[in-house]
């Protein structure tokens, strides 16, 4: 497993400063991008190829903050959010809250939610776990951590469906 | 001009005799650039025009030529358009081509009839890149064999594809395919020296593109991009071109009764006084044009009314990029406009409105995509201390059961990106397995673009579910796809056959290059042979003329040999050997030595005496 942290110059931490993110993600292009490859073979062009395609992979996953959750989780052995082989289902708990909000979220044609308001309480809902997530990361509490991912993302899943209504 | 900054350990620039140039090949005009200490320059045609007509004229004596050229027989025109797809797709938003397709052949490639040939956009895209080739050639006094060139940000894979085999077909090297929007935002960035989000807005002769791009220290970098490859000025035309028919008749009708409007005029056929029309509002309020006798007027708010709808389009596909890129409008710098059509005033405005910004028409927005590509074919050869990093813009997936579509890659991803997915087999001893591979937004499969079918074969043949074939999917730095496959167990590298939906087959491409090879030799030698010919000509329209004054000079023998020898030229020049033509000319030289000497002397002895000698 590629620790995309230590290719780009970061420490094993959820919060990341996105400015310096992004201008290591420019440094290493610079080196690694097939454009930048004038003068090499074709044989070392093509393996190449690959390392650009990780670098972009890896600044995918530290830029977003549910993948760089997940990914953190992943470095520590726990598997999280995936198709199957999961180390952690969501709690009943968890799975109620978001089945309520998708209710809500379905209230919005009729008129009975407003889209805004119903928004602006997930964004603030995933800003405030995101804290949580934090919390519990950073004390090495993964069975909490792995919840606090699910959550973040469930959330953000459901703000990208009322943003396209 | 930036200084060439090493990093410790890194090789030095490689000795490059290599000429690149760049293309933009677009869908009503075309141009090729050329780009020092990135400052691009466009090279002109013989004829002084800094463009180049995308259409293939038919003239009379059979022969094809690239250009708008007055009075063809036939035309082709705006193939760009036709790229990547087949006959279904195309008639979904080309009711009328204007020229000869063949239905039945054009399932995956459109197939044109052209006098006596059957042509396809790639090949008629070939030609368009050979003639800019030839200018480019001509330019620079040097062979030119590399070029970047520019598709549409929004262009699917086959439309890459097709691109990229029409460039090869015309005998060129595609450096890189690089994205329209992404190349007007280099060469406005560098001429600028802009910094931070910009937003280019291209709307050229047949296609839409919005990128969004941050651009800092060097790097270009595109956060998300949208269009429409079936919208652009063209579409303008056509609009206006039809509210000019019901005009024509109108007006034709009230005006005369001994000459009624002719029922025959089409809207294809008014389409360039429609284009005239249109260009001409953008500075008029009103316009006043005849056609056939008939006078027509239009105003600007009445085109407006018209593409009204059109405009819109282009701006709620920019909105939903801007939704994309996760910024909100206030973050947006900048609006570059690129495109023609992007002239038009109702267009502008509405930029303003949506953006709150007057969009930045400081740089010709008919050059500068070519600018940019010529920037990054000098940055390919040269190297450069800028960056594109660009991404794909179309969702790119698999087909799943119950014919949905499964995304493997997003849209705005940045490319290059490779992505693995498990596949495993369903039935004991299964050896292949097929995946469609498509592009595309929607739910279903049958509603993306098809891309691709492959076949893997060579799996080991085990009980169902316990072989495991893993198969990359990656898009390089052009956007195309490529697709290998290994088999888990065995580690074994499979076998992946690939069936493109649209496009040449690799066959039918062999086919087309080895004809193209012979038919460029063959020009080559027809233009030889013409020579001769012509110095052949030459030579004895002299010396017949030398005979008329001073054939007294020399002997009636002499005169019949350099007779005899003139007819045998004669003969040489009906022949098709251009070798033989070039040793008679020769000959005659040799034999008509003695009579030049004679008319020399006579000359001088005239002028000696006062006399000239065709006085004699």
């Amino acid at each position: 497993m590629i620790n995309y942290f230590e290719i780009f110059g970061f420490q094993q931490d959820y919060f990341i400063a996105k400015d310096r993110l992004e201008q290591e993600y420019f440094k290493l292009q610079m080196q690694a991008h097939p454009d930048r490859m004038i003068g090499k073979t074709e044989a070392e062009k093509k393996a190449l190829l690959g390392t650009s395609a990780n670098v972009n992979e890896g600044y995918g996953i530290l830029n977003d903050d549910v993948r760089r959750a997940e990914f953190l989780l992943e470095l520590n052995g726990v598997r999280v959010n995936h198709e199957r082989d999961n180390d952690f289902q969501p709690s009943q708990a968890l799975l109620v809250e978001q089945m309520e909000l998708r209710e809500r979220a379905g209230e919005i044609e009729s008129g009975l939610e407003n889209k805004a308001e119903l928004l602006s309480h997930v964004d603030a809902e995933f800003e405030n776990e995101k804290k949580e997530f934090n919390k519990y990361f950073s004390k090495k509490l993964f069975a909490q951590a792995a919840e606090s991912a699910m959550r973040l993302k469930y959330l953000e899943k459901l703000k990208d469906e009322l943003e396209k209504l | 001009m930036l200084l060439q900054i090493h990093e410790p350990g890194e090789s030095p620039l490689p000795h490059s005799d290599d000429v690149a140039v760049g293309i933009d090949l677009g869908t009503t005009n075309s141009l090729v650039a050329i780009s020092h200490d990135e400052m691009a320059e466009i090279i002109c045609g013989a004829d002084g025009k800094f463009y180049v007509e995308s259409v293939l004229s038919l003239l009379g004596d059979g022969s094809v030529v690239v250009g708008d050229v007055s009075g063809a027989a036939k035309k082709i025109s705006s193939v760009k358009r036709l790229m990547g797809l087949g006959y279904a797709e195309a008639k979904k938003t080309i009711s009328d081509f204007g020229f000869d397709v063949d239905p039945a052949k054009s399932e995956k490639v459109i197939r044109i009839k052209l006098g006596e040939k059957e042509l396809t956009p790639i090949e008629i895209s070939a030609e368009i890149l050979k003639a800019l080739k030839a200018n480019a050639e001509a330019a620079l006094g040097k062979t030119v064999s590399k070029a970047v060139i520019t598709v549409p940000a929004y262009f699917n894979d086959a439309q890459r594809q097709a691109t990229k085999d029409a460039a090869k077909i015309a005998g060129l090297e595609t450096l890189r395919l690089i994205n329209e929007p992404t190349a007007a935002a280099l060469a406005y960035g560098l001429d600028r020296g802009a910094e931070g989000v910009f937003a280019i807005f291209d709307l050229g002769g047949g296609t839409f593109d919005v990128s969004i791009l941050k651009m800092q220290m060097g790097v270009f970098k595109v956060i998300a991009t949208g269009g429409d490859t079936a919208l652009g000025g063209d579409d303008f035309d056509l609009a206006l071109a039809v509210m000019l028919k019901q005009k024509y008749f109108k007006n034709g009708s009230a005006i005369a009764s001994d000459q009624p409007p002719r029922n025959d005029v089409s809207v294809i056929q008014l389409k360039p006084l429609a284009r005239k029309i249109k260009e001409q509002l953008t500075f008029s309020e009103i316009v006043k044009e005849n056609f056939a006798g008939v006078e027509i007027e239009v105003t600007r708010a009445e085109y407006e009314a018209i593409i009204g709808d059109l405009a819109d389009k282009t701006i709620s596909i920019f909105e939903r990029t801007i939704k994309d890129s996760k910024l909100k409008k206030a973050n947006i710098d900048g609006v570059v406009l690129v495109g023609g059509a992007t002239r038009t005033p109702l267009i502008r405005a509405k930029i303003e409105s949506l953006t709150g910004k007057k969009p930045l028409i400081d740089i010709d927005p008919d050059k500068v995509v070519a600018m940019g590509a010529a920037i990054q074919a000098e940055a390919l050869t040269k190297g450069s201390n800028n960056l594109l990093l660009d991404v794909t813009p179309l969702s790119l997936g698999l087909e799943t059961y119950g014919g949905l579509m499964e995304v493997l890659v997003p849209r705005n991803t940045p490319i290059p990106v490779s992505i693995a997915q498990k596949f495993t087999t369903y039935e004991d001893g299964q050896s292949g397995m097929n995946v469609h591979v498509l592009q595309g937004e929607r739910e279903f499969a049958k509603d993306c673009r098809s891309l691709a079918k492959f076949d893997l074969k060579g799996i080991p043949p085990k009980a169902a579910g316990t072989a495991i074939v893993e198969v990359s999917f990656m898009l390089d730095a052009d956007g195309i796809l490529t697709v290998s496959a290994r088999e888990e167990t065995t580690g074994t590298e499979q076998v992946v056959e690939v069936r493109p939906s649209y496009g040449l087959g690799a066959e039918e491409m062999e086919k087309i290059l080895i004809t193209s090879i012979e038919q460029a030799k063959s020009d080559i030698m027809n233009r030889l042979l013409a020579e001769s010919r012509v110095e052949a000509d030459i030579a004895v329209k002299t010396i017949l003329g030398a005979l008329k004054k001073d054939g007294n000079l020399i002997s009636n023998d002499y005169k019949a040999r350099i007779e005899a020898q003139i007819e045998v030229i004669a003969e040489a020049v009906k022949g098709t050997s251009r070798d033989r033509i070039d040793v008679e000319v020769k000959q005659l030289d040799a034999i008509g030595a003695d009579f030049a000497d004679l008319r020399t002397s006579a000359a001088l002895s005239g002028y000696l005496s006062g006399k000239k000698v065709n006085e004699v």
